[in-house]
């Protein structure tokens, strides 16, 4: 046979359970109502919280009542518990007698005969109480008046656990919800910044272009000049504002199962003609086939483009070399060149914000390769530099991964 | 022998339509012009044009909203669209509509006239 004590502890226990299993408040207490009901074998228990200013009792959790009994009345008004907000624990040997019980007659109707009260100790505040109601005359011993106490005790833990676990999700989804509407304030930001300036682009090039008749040499160098200084801080504005946009929440819609192959084909074809122009070879190495990724293409073609247009930028001549290895899992682009390289001692500062090497002059916005980073970690990679390139004894080699697609289950748990 | 082909343009940048109007023009095309999504889409209707060239981020009813409307309207969901997006933009919304061209701004007005010529010509109504 199971002991008292045995069946004191089970309970204790399945108490400390639903504290640890984050529930809600609500969740926590009728466990423990009803917990406490079976344990010690009676008709119901309830459980009482002092409203925020003390001065009444809220009824929050009942087990083996009726509806009609719970919401008989309000509670302050019972004398036993003035005693229990103190802190003692109040036996009453016959409800339906007892002076110091308010509601006599409906207890008696509910069929309620003896009542343990004992109060719910958060650190040393009472926090309200819990109630015990047996159907027949009973008189509570002291071990059960100290499981009702350490159940009532152990109660107050997790109604603080559950309390402050639902404020941290309401922080979090808050936190979430700023986020968001940042997000939308930048794309107004952004277009807005941008729309004048494209405009100005644009009608320049109208000029360039010749539909207004024509230009001298002079007029049209001039006119180009303003165009790039224009590109320059359309560059600037598009890289600031993209940084706070590749949070992996903004990343994950536009990811889908793509194909590298493809990618790299479309970003180094549209930079071939710069290469060509400079004398320079690019050139590609793809595998027969590669697995899938699962990625955003248009962010994938945004890194590629970066990396592939600063080594041929920084390349005098030579060649840039674009490989892709499948290894470990996982897929590596390299981007290789024979330029100028990186001095060592900026090497590790390569792919801060707003970071220039002191050898490539005031060219570009700094943001390429932190941007560059930031799209990368999103898809669950890596990326690094080395300088010189181990292959061509020069220049600068940048190597990124991304994990295979059946690998994605791993890569979300990091 | 068919008309010259109409090209309906859907942007509030007055600047820009001007340049895209000018540029399309001296190839002798016929150029409409509307300056929000509502009032391309009653245009459109009223003029049945041979291609559009729509703004995405415009005010009153955007190029989203056009789009959807004009593709539900059987009597232009045939009608080649032209989309005009910046870089950032088209990075944060992947279209929900089909497109046969993408510009990317900043319109280079010779870009503009090429673009819209494969889109003619691929939709069979070329000059």
């Amino acid at each position: 046979m199971v002991s008292l004590t045995q069946r004191y502890y089970r309970s204790l226990y399945e108490i400390a359970a639903v504290i640890n299993s984050a529930g809600t408040p609500e969740n926590v207490l009728n466990t423990i109502v009803e917990t406490v009901a079976k344990a010690l074998d009676v008709k119901g228990c309830s459980l009482m919280l002092l409203t925020p200013d003390r001065k009444d009792l809220l009824q929050t959790a009942a087990y083996g009542l009726s509806d009609w009994y719970v919401h008989k009345g309000q509670l302050s008004a019972d004398k036993s518990i003035p005693q229990v907000l103190k802190g003692k624990p109040v036996a009453v040997l016959n409800a339906t007698e007892d002076e110091r019980v308010q509601y006599r007659e409906q207890a008696k109707r509910e069929g309620i005969t003896s009542m343990l009260s004992a109060p719910v100790l958060f650190k040393k505040d009472v926090v309200g109480l819990i109630r015990v109601y047996t159907a027949n005359q009973h008189d509570f011993t002291a071990d059960e008046i100290s499981f009702v106490q350490a159940v009532a005790n152990l109660g107050a833990i997790a109604l603080e656990n559950a309390r402050r676990l639902e404020q941290c999700f309401t922080e979090v989804d808050k936190l979430e919800e700023e986020r968001r509407q940042f997000v939308r304030f930048l794309s107004v930001v952004a277009h807005d910044l941008q729309s004048p300036l494209v405009a100005i682009q644009s009608l320049l090039s109208y000029m360039v272009d010749g539909y207004t008749g024509e230009i001298t040499e002079g007029q049209k160098d001039l006119m180009q000049r303003g165009i790039r200084r224009v590109d320059e801080l359309l560059t600037l504005i598009t890289d600031l504002l993209d940084i706070p946009r590749i949070g992996a929440g903004q990343l994950e819609r536009e990811k889908v199962e793509l194909s590298l192959h493809e990618v790299v084909k479309q970003v180094v074809e549209s930079l071939s003609s710069v290469a060509q122009k400079k004398g320079i070879a690019l050139k590609v190495e793809l595998p027969e086939s590669l697995p899938k990724v699962y990625a955003s293409k248009r962010r994938l073609q945004q890194v590629l483009n970066n990396l592939i247009s600063n080594a041929i930028n920084y390349t005098r001549e030579g060649m840039v070399l674009v490989r892709l290895k499948e290894y470990d899992n996982e897929i590596t682009i390299e981007t290789m060149d024979t330029g100028i390289g990186i001095l060592p001692t900026e090497l590790p500062r390569v792919f801060d914000e707003f970071f220039r090497g002191s050898n490539v002059g005031t060219k570009g916005t700094g943001l390429g390769l932190s941007i560059s980073k930031r799209i990368i970690e999103a898809h669950g990679g890596k990326i690094w530099v080395e300088s010189p390139c181990p292959e061509t004894g020069k220049g600068s080699k940048f190597t990124f991964t991304l994990p295979q697609i059946r690998k994605l289950g791993r890569v979300s748990e990091t | 022998m068919k008309q010259r082909p109409k090209i309906l343009l859907v942007d509030d940048d007055v600047d820009l339509v001007k340049v895209m109007s000018g540029a399309l023009e001296s190839k002798a095309y016929e150029v409409l012009v509307a300056y929000n999504g509502q009032e391309g889409l009653e245009k459109a209707r009223k003029e049945k044009p041979d291609l559009v060239v729509l703004d995405i981020l415009m005010p009153v009813a955007d190029g989203f909203t056009f789009a959807d409307q004009f593709s539900k309207d059987p009597a232009l969901a045939k009608i080649p669209v032209l989309a005009l997006t910046s870089f950032s933009e088209s990075l944060g919304q992947p279209f929900p509509f089909e497109v046969s061209e993408y510009i990317v701004k900043p319109i280079k007005p010779k870009d503009l006239v090429a673009k819209v010529e494969g889109s003619l010509k691929k939709a069979g109504t070329s000059q």
